[in-house]
């Protein structure tokens, strides 16, 4: 019975304001699932709003072939699913799950609690949306579709039909943007805790790139081709020029010949020592996902945040993945002498692999036959570089045989990683430790926020050798191929299209720095966003709170403070919504009333039994001088309130704007 | 207007409108619960923020908490769409037992704003919640900002005494439907049911007594007599409306003749009925019939005896005489 009473609550209309907001949530889903799942999705919807017969009938007379298509829907979408991404586990899996339940869901509604489920299965779409991408244009497009959907909430509990259908999103708006307020201390305060509490789907952090503790030939040059952040930092003062700008990576030792890994340290684990001896240099920087421990720090970092921690090669790593934005504080050194671990260092400094490389080994042999001392042989290989007729590019022919023999004597071309190899292995052959360094050189300045964002297209790959007296020192044979990459930044080198300038752009230099700086502004308020919104986690909570003097917090304490908190915002919040409102007057009264205020403030009250035409008389044969207005305002206004000549209200308005009973009192005079 | 009670929130009073009567207003307390939707959406809440913290995702930390305080304004909301409204009752309108009793309500809304998707039903106590709910009446209810309304409650009555309307419940879910909030209201006027008019007998025609009496309100076959000032109760088809008309205030025809009869209904002429309820349906009846045929009737019943007379007012009195036969000392 309760059922059947609640059928003819379910308004079409209603609902379909509701599949609405559905297929906008998941409509960002769509070119990330098998077309088949937002067809099948998008019909079900469809036809559940569009189909001739009453639902609600046919469905209290077909109940068994209803549930028997649910069954078979159902069936066949998890079945459909399973053959598609070969699990039922994982984020992708969910959300494909998701979009075709929250169609189903809305197909086979026809009572309340089914509205009521499709309302909260579009709100668990609108969040799944945010693990593909958190940026201000998804947040403001989910706020719209938020709106859409407690608006049509709104309305399926408007049962007397009072509101039209703009006025529930209105309403919906306005519900919305009163609940900021709280939504602010929420997020501000609530104790955060470093996640995950269980494990993670393994599909969890896709789709991001960066540079890893590999490298072959191609794997910078690939990563060079995307213009997405890396980081961006924001220096306490200011910037240090391009070619200091070296933020160290993964450190590489051990090759097979072509790909390059860090090879197996020795068993010394602990940070190097190291000598600093310039100024320190502080900054602020905000890492982007990359699901891998590796930071970047500017060469060398000389204290480090909690929750990362330094690798047995200097480089600074983080204790968990990467998995949300990141921020840290950090202070870098540039001047230092950089020691080695053990001398176990040196000797996987100068392993090369078997039988490769015939002809570099036998120019390394020769070099160290000629100048012997290890500084000597580092001048003497960058300067026959220099001379060599090497280019840089990001398109190197295709080399087939022995990668460093080839590149060095033969084809000449490549990018920062073939030259950052063959170099190590020249120095090998010669005698001289080396290693690769892997991280990005140089950066953008953003002018508008004053910081450097470091691109995908920045990252870089140089050489350390161990030179006695100096440690390991850093020699980037990149810098005499190809001078510009170092000191002016690698965009002069790359093509147009890679630093995403629009085409017809490149010769109209008004309409390029114009592009430019619209392009900063955009990166800026991505990045405060960045910083202040998705970077806000436990460390951000903590450091915020010690600067408001609440220093070592616990999480009671704070789940305290939050609760006192909201009571104040709520009680605050309910003073604005429940602040007695008057009756609101007709515009020809209010018009009217200011009329009386200003006769009042001229010593000539209305009397409480005087209407407005006894109101008139008397005035105006005390005041002669106002009787034209006195008379004109009160004829409109009667007019208006008892004859309804509601286009002359503008007049009305005019006329008592500028009654002025003292100004014409003083003419007189 | 008998009882007036205010919800919590007195209005703010700048037109003077509800004046002295404000501070006579009783306050009633109104009560706010989530719905089993509201448990719904705080266990989606929950969810979400698992997914929040375990994803270390910061804009579904912002949806969960958004969803959440938007939670708390839909509560403070519904309770503004309840609160401040002033409610009263006045006196049902008598009706016939079988009839629907409709007991007037007045909603006052005093503030500025609209009162959206009100319900008005019956509450029962506690103890008759496993009753079948479709028993009573839901009554759907909006008002305008400043308005006042009217709604007639129904209840249906099955038998003849006195029906009080018992604790009235006005709820609601507005805008949300994730809380609702309600208040009580209890009218205090009950309404009075007549027996239902029913017999066989014909009219105890041998109770009729000619009547020398000088007067007699029998129109039809009798001559008329002249005028004489109205009476309240005088029934209304007697009245001289041309007299009025020339505004020689409010006269009624009399009739005089041997057409005036009187009628006594008495318990006497209906003792062979054994039920007392078919015995006061019976009576109910024959006053209806007298009342309309235009006789002169007199009711004699155990502990009332009213003397014969006409009209509207006559027959109410009878009537209310046999809806409270027996329990007038309860």
């Amino acid at each position: 019975m309760g059922r059947q009473i609640n059928n003819s609550e379910l308004n079409l209309i209603k609902l379909a304001w509701l599949a609405l907001g559905i297929a906008l949530a998941g409509f960002p889903h769509w070119e990330r699932l098998p077309f088949w799942i937002p067809a099948i999705h998008l019909t079900l919807l469809i036809a559940r709003i569009f189909l001739p017969f009453q639902f609600s009938s046919f469905w209290s007379q077909q109940k068994t072939l209803i549930s028997l298509a649910r069954l078979f829907i159902m069936t066949g979408g998890v079945i459909g699913v399973y053959s598609s991404y070969g699990s039922l586990a994982g984020r992708d899996v969910g959300v494909a799950l998701l979009v075709l339940l929250a169609g189903l869901k809305i197909f086979e509604s026809n009572s309340k609690r089914d509205f009521y489920i499709c309302t909260y299965l579009g709100y668990f779409l609108v969040i799944t949306n945010f693990f593909y991408g958190q940026t201000i244009p998804t947040a403001l497009y989910m706020f719209f579709v938020i709106i859409i959907m407690t608006g049509s909430l709104i309305g399926f509990n408007d049962t007397e039909e009072q509101l039209a259908f703009f006025e529930r999103f209105k309403l919906s708006t306005t519900l919305l943007l009163q609940s900021i307020p709280i939504l602010l201390v929420l997020f501000i305060l609530f104790p955060r805790v470093n996640g995950p509490l269980w494990g993670l789907p393994k599909d969890a952090f896709t789709g991001t790139t960066g540079i890893d503790d590999q490298m072959t030939p191609g794997t910078i040059s690939k990563l060079v081709q995307s213009s997405e952040v890396a980081f961006r930092v924001t220096f306490q003062d200011k910037i240090p020029e391009q070619s200091k700008l070296y933020w160290r990576g993964p450190v590489l030792w051990q090759t097979d010949g072509r790909k390059w890994t860090p090879g197996i340290p020795g068993t010394d684990r602990t940070a190097p020592p190291v000598k600093f001896l310039g100024d320190n240099i502080s900054y602020d920087v905000i890492f982007e996902p990359t699901n891998k421990k590796w930071l970047f720090a500017l060469e060398l970092a000389n204290q480090i945040p909690e929750q990362t921690h330094l690798g047995n090669d200097y480089q600074l790593m983080s204790n968990d993945p990467l998995r949300a934005r990141k921020a840290l504080s950090l202070t870098s050194n540039i001047n230092f002498k950089l020691g080695k671990n053990s001398n176990n260092d040196l000797e996987r400094g100068l392993a090369l692999p078997e039988n490769s490389h015939p002809r570099t080994r036998e120019f390394g042999t020769n070099l160290r036959q000629q100048y012997k001392d290890p500084e000597k042989i580092v001048q003497a290989a960058l300067s026959w570089l220099k001379n060599g007729n090497f280019t840089y590019t990001l398109k190197p022919p295709l080399i087939t045989g022995d990668m460093v023999d080839e590149f060095l004597f033969s084809s000449k071309q490549g990018f920062c990683e073939y030259y950052a190899a063959a170099f190590t292995v020249l120095m090998r052959s010669a005698g001289v430790p080396a290693r690769i360094v892997t991280g990005y050189l140089g950066g953008e300045v953003n002018p508008i926020g004053n910081y450097l964002i470091v691109r995908q297209y920045n990252a870089h790959a140089w050489t350390e050798v161990w030179l006695e007296g100096q440690g390991w020192t850093r020699v980037d044979p990149t810098s005499v191929v190809s001078p510009g990459r170092v000191n002016e930044g690698i965009e002069n080198a790359l093509p147009d299209t890679i630093i995403n300038i629009p085409f017809g752009l490149e010769n109209n230099s008004t309409a390029l720095r114009f592009w430019q700086k619209l392009r900063n502004t955009v990166d800026m308020v991505n990045y405060q966003w960045a910083q202040w919104v998705l970077g806000y986690g436990p460390e951000r909570q903590q450091r915020l709170l010690q600067k408001i003097g609440l220093n070592s917090i616990n999480w009671k304490k704070l789940t305290l403070i939050l609760i006192f908190l909201l009571g104040i915002i709520v009680a605050l919040l309910a003073f604005y919504i429940f602040k007695k409102t008057p009756i609101s007057n007709d515009p020809a009264k209010k018009y009217y009333d200011a009329f009386c205020k200003k006769m009042a403030q001229s010593g000539l009250p209305r009397r409480t039994y005087e209407g407005p035409v006894d109101y008139a008389c008397r005035t105006s044969t005390i005041r002669r001088d106002l009787k034209n207005d006195i008379n004109m305002i009160t004829n409109l206004y009667i007019s208006i309130r008892y004859c309804s000549n509601h286009d002359k209200l503008i007049n009305l308005k005019t006329a008592i704007k500028t009654f002025s009973p003292d100004k014409i009192i003083s003419v007189t005079e | 207007m008998t009882t007036s009670v205010v919800l919590e929130r007195t209005p703010a009073d700048p037109a003077g409108r509800i004046g002295l009567q404000a501070k006579k207003l009783k306050r009633q307390r109104v009560y706010i619960f989530p719905t089993s939707q509201g448990w719904l959406y705080g266990a989606m809440l929950i969810i979400m923020l698992l997914g929040a913290i375990n994803y270390n995702n910061s804009m579904a930390f912002m949806l969960c908490f958004l969803l959440a305080s938007l939670g708390i304004v839909c509560m403070l909301h519904t309770y503004r769409n309840l609160t401040g409204l002033i409610i009263s009752s006045s006196k049902p309108k008598a009706v016939f037992a079988g009839q629907l009793a409709l007991f007037p309500i007045q909603f006052n809304n005093h503030f500025g704003n609209e009162r959206f998707s009100l319900k008005l039903e019956k509450k029962e106590a506690l103890k008759f919640k496993n009753r079948n709910p479709d028993q009573y009446e839901q009554i759907p209810i909006s008002i305008e900002a400043g308005k006042q309304i009217t709604a007639y409650y129904p209840l249906q009555t099955a038998q003849r005494g006195i029906l009080p309307s018992g604790r009235l419940m006005i709820s609601t879910n507005f805008p949300l439907g994730i809380f609702t909030a309600w208040s009580y209201f209890e009218p205090e006027d009950a309404c009075l049911v007549y027996p239902s008019p029913y017999g066989q007998k014909q009219l105890p025609l041998n109770t009729l007594h000619e009547d020398d009496a000088d007067y007699g309100l029998l129109s039809g076959t009798d001559d008329f007599a002249g005028f004489r000032k109205y009476r309240p109760g005088d029934p209304i088809n007697s009245i001289a409306w041309k007299a009025f008309a020339r505004e020689q205030g409010l006269l009624v025809k009399q009739f005089s003749g041997k057409g005036s009869q009187t009628l006594i209904l008495s318990w006497e002429a209906v003792k062979n009925i054994n039920d007392t309820e078919i015995r006061l349906s019976q009576l109910c009846y024959w006053i209806l019939i007298a009342e309309q045929a235009g006789i002169l009737y007199g009711l004699e019943i155990p502990d009332v005896q009213i003397m014969p007379g006409y009209g509207t007012q006559h027959k109410e009195t009878c009537l209310e005489k046999l809806a409270q036969y027996g329990q007038a000392n309860k």
